[in-house]
């Protein structure tokens, strides 16, 4: 992937393509905005631009010697750090600052690229600071944080912070478009994924995605007549598709009570939210707040691990009175 | 690639490249061992992306290439091949098939593009040392570096420093220093670099195989090559700032004794034991006489040792943690010891009129 394949942060590319042309570089960097926004994918390419043995200086050959070590994650100066378990430990920050005091081959830089940097321990933030403070030549690290506020005060004030947007509905849709997704599952998900082209293509590709708003509808239109529910026991079996199912759920409320608002352009979903609920032009403001509140209430009784069945029953018995009767 | 090896030199090859792979590692590829038909002969490497070893072994090339296979699985089963030929061929997908008599194993291996490239080809800088003169050097100085990066990067190496017709190397922890120089044929400029303290061991052993072939040390300024028999130890440097040791050494000392190292180093490992748990030090008062070792814990005991000697300048009455000391006099046993103080609470040195241009420098404890 080159520069040119990110997309919708053309503000951040232009200060790191800067950076590389006029040589430059900070000793550490944030990319705040993280892998949603395809900061993670900069900053491989970044440390493939430093390094690429071709004589293209703002966008990697992406074929030299080094361009496809870092692509394999076996370069020897380019090293990726991944939380181990839940955060990222002194141990690993260790071999990191033990690498980073090493020589390298001449003309090499050493790109040090933290993935979810809001995970490092206090313990292991505090021991970056003295790197960070004194650089070494050549040296890099990047910091993939999704918000700046998760990181010590002291490590952000030692670094250049590049911000990566979210990503514009229409672009998604687009560029969704061209990686050969329906038109009419790409116009939905420009909306749904929030700017970030990562989670759009992701979710485009999962079909559990697809049959689980199926079913979601299915269980408005079952509410609706007053019908058994299908499908119950699966649902009841895994905690997580309830809560994604809570979540879809939440969502068509959350347009329902939009569109009661009459500000029908911030809607995910305007198709779908007049196939779900048949009776859009009433103005049902405090009904939609309550179901919300419902299925916050049974979101959070959920997660605290309830007993899956009862609580979808709950659920169910709770939004029928509270939308359908009157 | 399609190469016939016999077990026996695929065996010492594994062996001594196996020493610097992680036996776990979060770039799977460097738990492998790079084969490559080279010159005529099979090649192989291994790397930690901070050292990497390198071999050759004589083999029948039937066809050139490269194959990288899991290097503790692979030395394993050539551990247990009988002796003889062994032939290895690449097939699809990095598998590389290893054949002998009727019998055929597969083993997974990796893209040997994706395989680190660590070895340092320039050799223009470059000294020689003979081989018991590079392990002498090493072992004199290796145990005082440092054991953690906490301090000071640097001290978690031995500094190397060549001049015209000497070679030095010097270690520090920050309680000790450790200076050992010898004699060369350089004589080109002057450079220093700082070597890991964890592959100078590894040169130790290596060196410790050949007999009379002197060791070949090149560098640059990033990198070190030891060429130790045609087996190849390249390292990184640690690009630090060695501190400055030659102003920590005392211009003048106001005690010196001359002792029997053997029965000094006997008597102070003797007296360490007492001290190990508790405030764990050893107390030296030297006089007239000689030099007496006390040392205590109320759970424990108490020692007191004499050891006769002769002393020149002022007594001193000095404590260290008996470790440090103990390290220090190993250097010198059975030579000649000279023990000299600056001062109850201040550096103090170990050295031996025969074991010259070797010098210990440690701190005492202070009570």
């Amino acid at each position: 992937m080159s520069f040119g394949d990110i997309l919708g942060q053309e503000k951040a590319i232009e200060v790191l393509t800067r950076a590389l042309l006029s040589g430059s570089v900070a000793h550490a960097y944030i990319f705040q905005g993280g892998a949603d926004y395809q900061a993670d994918i900069a900053a491989r390419n970044f440390a493939k631009a430093l390094n690429c043995k071709s004589v293209r200086r703002t966008d990697p050959c992406g074929a030299c010697e080094s361009c496809l070590k870092i692509d394999a994650g076996t370069h020897p100066y380019v090293i990726e750090v991944m939380p181990h378990g839940m955060s990222i430990k002194m141990e690993q920050v260790k071999k990191v600052l033990r690498a980073s005091s090493l020589s390298a081959e001449q003309g090499a830089w050493k790109v040090f690229i933290f993935h979810e940097a809001n995970t490092l321990t206090t313990e292991a933030s505090n021991s970056l600071l003295k790197t960070f403070e004194e650089p070494a030549g050549r040296t890099v690290f990047i910091l993939l944080v999704n918000d700046t506020s998760t990181l010590l005060p002291t490590i952000v004030s030692r670094c250049q912070v590049v911000t990566f947007v979210p990503v514009g509905a229409e672009k998604i849709r687009s560029f969704l478009v061209s990686a050969g997704i329906p038109e009419e599952r790409a116009g939905l998900l420009s909306t749904l994924a929030l700017g970030s082209p990562k989670r759009a293509l992701l979710m485009a590709q999962d079909e559990e995605f697809w049959a689980l708003r199926q079913y979601a509808r299915e269980i408005m239109e079952s509410l609706r007549r007053g019908d058994d529910l299908a499908g119950y026991d699966e649902i009841v079996q895994d905690r997580n598709r309830a809560l994604e199912l809570l979540g879809v759920l939440a969502e068509y409320f959350r347009d329902r009570l939009v569109l009661s608002l009459g500000v029908q352009d911030v809607m995910y979903n305007p198709e779908e939210v007049q196939a779900v609920f048949c009776d859009c032009e009433r103005q049902n403001t405090a009904k939609c707040l309550a179901c919300l509140d419902i299925i916050e209430s049974i979101r959070r009784a959920i997660s605290a691990n309830a007993n899956l069945r009862l609580a979808l029953t709950v659920l169910f018995i709770k939004l029928r009175r509270a939308w359908f009767e009157d | 690639m399609n190469i016939q090896v016999a077990q026996s030199s695929l065996l010492w090859g594994l062996n001594i490249v196996s020493r610097v792979v992680p036996s776990s590692s979060p770039m799977p590829i460097l738990t492998g061992v790079l084969i490559e038909t080279w010159k005529g002969a099979a090649r192989l490497t291994a790397t930690d992306l901070e050292s990497a070893v390198q071999c050759t072994i004589p083999a029948r090339i039937m066809q050139e290439g490269a194959a990288v296979l899991p290097l503790k699985l692979f030395a394993e089963l050539v551990r247990r091949l009988p002796p003889q030929d062994i032939t290895l061929s690449l097939r699809e997908n990095e598998m590389v098939a290893i054949t002998w008599e009727k019998a055929q194993y597969n083993l997974n291996g990796f893209k040997p593009d994706e395989f680190p490239k660590m070895m340092m080809v320039e050799r223009e800088r470059g000294v020689e040392v003979p081989a018991d003169t590079l392990i002498e050097m090493i072992k004199s100085t290796v145990y005082a570096a440092a054991s953690s990066e906490d301090r000071n990067i640097s001290l978690t190496g031995v500094l190397v420093q060549v001049k015209q017709g000497k070679l030095t190397m010097a270690t520090c922890d920050g309680i000790r220093i450790a200076c050992i120089s010898r004699d060369t044929d350089y004589g080109g400029q002057s450079y220093e670099f700082i070597v890991p303290a964890k592959v100078m061991q590894e040169v130790a052993r290596l060196s410790s195989g050949v007999d009379d072939t002197p060791v070949k040390i090149f560098f640059t300024e990033n990198q070190v090559l030891f060429d130790i028999n045609s087996v190849l130890l390249a390292s990184r440097l640690i690009d630090a700032k060695f501190p400055d040791y030659q102003q920590i050494i005392p211009n003048r000392y106001y005690t010196s004794m001359a002792l029997d190292s053997n029965e000094f180093f006997s008597a102070c490992e003797r007296a360490a034991l007492v001290p190990r748990e508790g405030a764990n030090y050893i107390r030296l008062q030297f006089s007239a006489s000689g030099v007496v070792i006390t040392s205590a814990a109320s759970s424990v005991g108490t020692v007191y040792e004499e050891v006769p000697g002769v002393l020149t300048g002022e007594p001193l009455d000095i404590s260290f943690n008996p470790r440090f000391l103990l390290d220090g006099l190993k250097v010198v046993l059975g030579k000649p010891l000279v023990f000299d103080g600056t001062g109850p609470s201040s550096i103090a040195c170990i050295s031996s009129p025969e074991f010259r241009d070797f010098f210990y420098l440690v701190l005492p404890l202070r009570r």
